[in-house]
């Protein structure tokens, strides 16, 4: 199987049927491969939830994680707190 | 014991490595660790309950390597000949799984619940407060950059 060396994929999967309504989940990946070292690495996420209704309308849930989007939040916390830090240091060793 | 020891290089007959085999064995190996990258391995079977379905959803990461080296040598002495050759070879990985949501399918729609990981959160608040308190109490203790000139 020939795959490339970076790839960015959003998957689906089969449809669920509950009445009238299809419902598709869909995933992105991101595949590293080294060819070299025979080794790889993939990460594998759930993005969102698709429905497909009766009448032909769609409508996208999205999945969010919320563990990864408090932890982002709070490294961009002590980031910025980092340089209002920074900002104010100087400022008072230019005063 | 007029039998050679098998510890005699003499006695050892040189079997032919097939590198081949191994290097097809970690191809295939490879192949199945990228066909992990499917939707099927996100989302969990659905499990139906009455009107209700559930799908479990986790997030994966999967880290594999695989190496392998092959060598041979010959002493060249017409007394001795010894070729002698070695291959070896390794691999590892690790896959790491932590469940993100719950998408439920009920008759009067779909909802997705979020799996909030509170001992990691709790871990990452006391890790930033850690973080910011030692840059600070350096911050303080050092002396600032001069801008006299």
């Amino acid at each position: 199987m020939q795959t490339s060396i970076f790839r960015i994929e959003t998957l689906t999967s089969p449809p669920i049927t509950i009445r009238d309504t299809r419902v598709h989940v869909r995933s992105q990946v991101i595949q590293l491969r080294f060819p070299a070292i025979n080794g790889g690495v993939i990460w594998n996420r759930p993005v969102a939830v698709v429905m497909r209704l009766g009448n032909g309308q769609e409508k996208i849930v999205p999945v969010l994680d919320v563990t990864r989007a408090a932890m982002l939040t709070l490294a961009g916390l002590s980031f910025t707190a980092m340089l209002v830090g920074m900002f104010f240091r100087r400022k008072k060793a230019r005063s | 014991m007029d039998e050679p020891s098998t510890l005699d290089p003499k006695s050892q007959t040189a079997r032919p490595l097939d590198v081949n085999a191994s290097v097809t064995t970690v191809q295939a190996t490879m192949d199945k660790f990228l066909s992990a990258a499917n939707v099927e391995g996100v989302y969990a079977p659905p499990i139906r309950e009455g009107d209700h379905i559930v799908i479990p959803a986790a997030e994966v990461l999967s880290i594999a390597g695989f190496g392998l080296g092959v060598g041979s040598g010959s002493q060249g002495t017409s007394e001795n000949e010894n070729p002698g050759s070695g291959a070896g070879g390794g691999g590892g990985g690790r896959i790491l799984s932590r469940p993100v949501a719950v998408v439920v399918i009920s008759p009067t729609g779909v909802r997705v619940e979020p799996i909030i990981d509170v001992t990691k959160m709790i871990l990452a608040v006391f890790t930033t407060l850690g973080f910011m308190a030692a840059m600070f109490n350096r911050m303080s203790k050092t002396k600032p950059p001069d801008f006299s000139d």
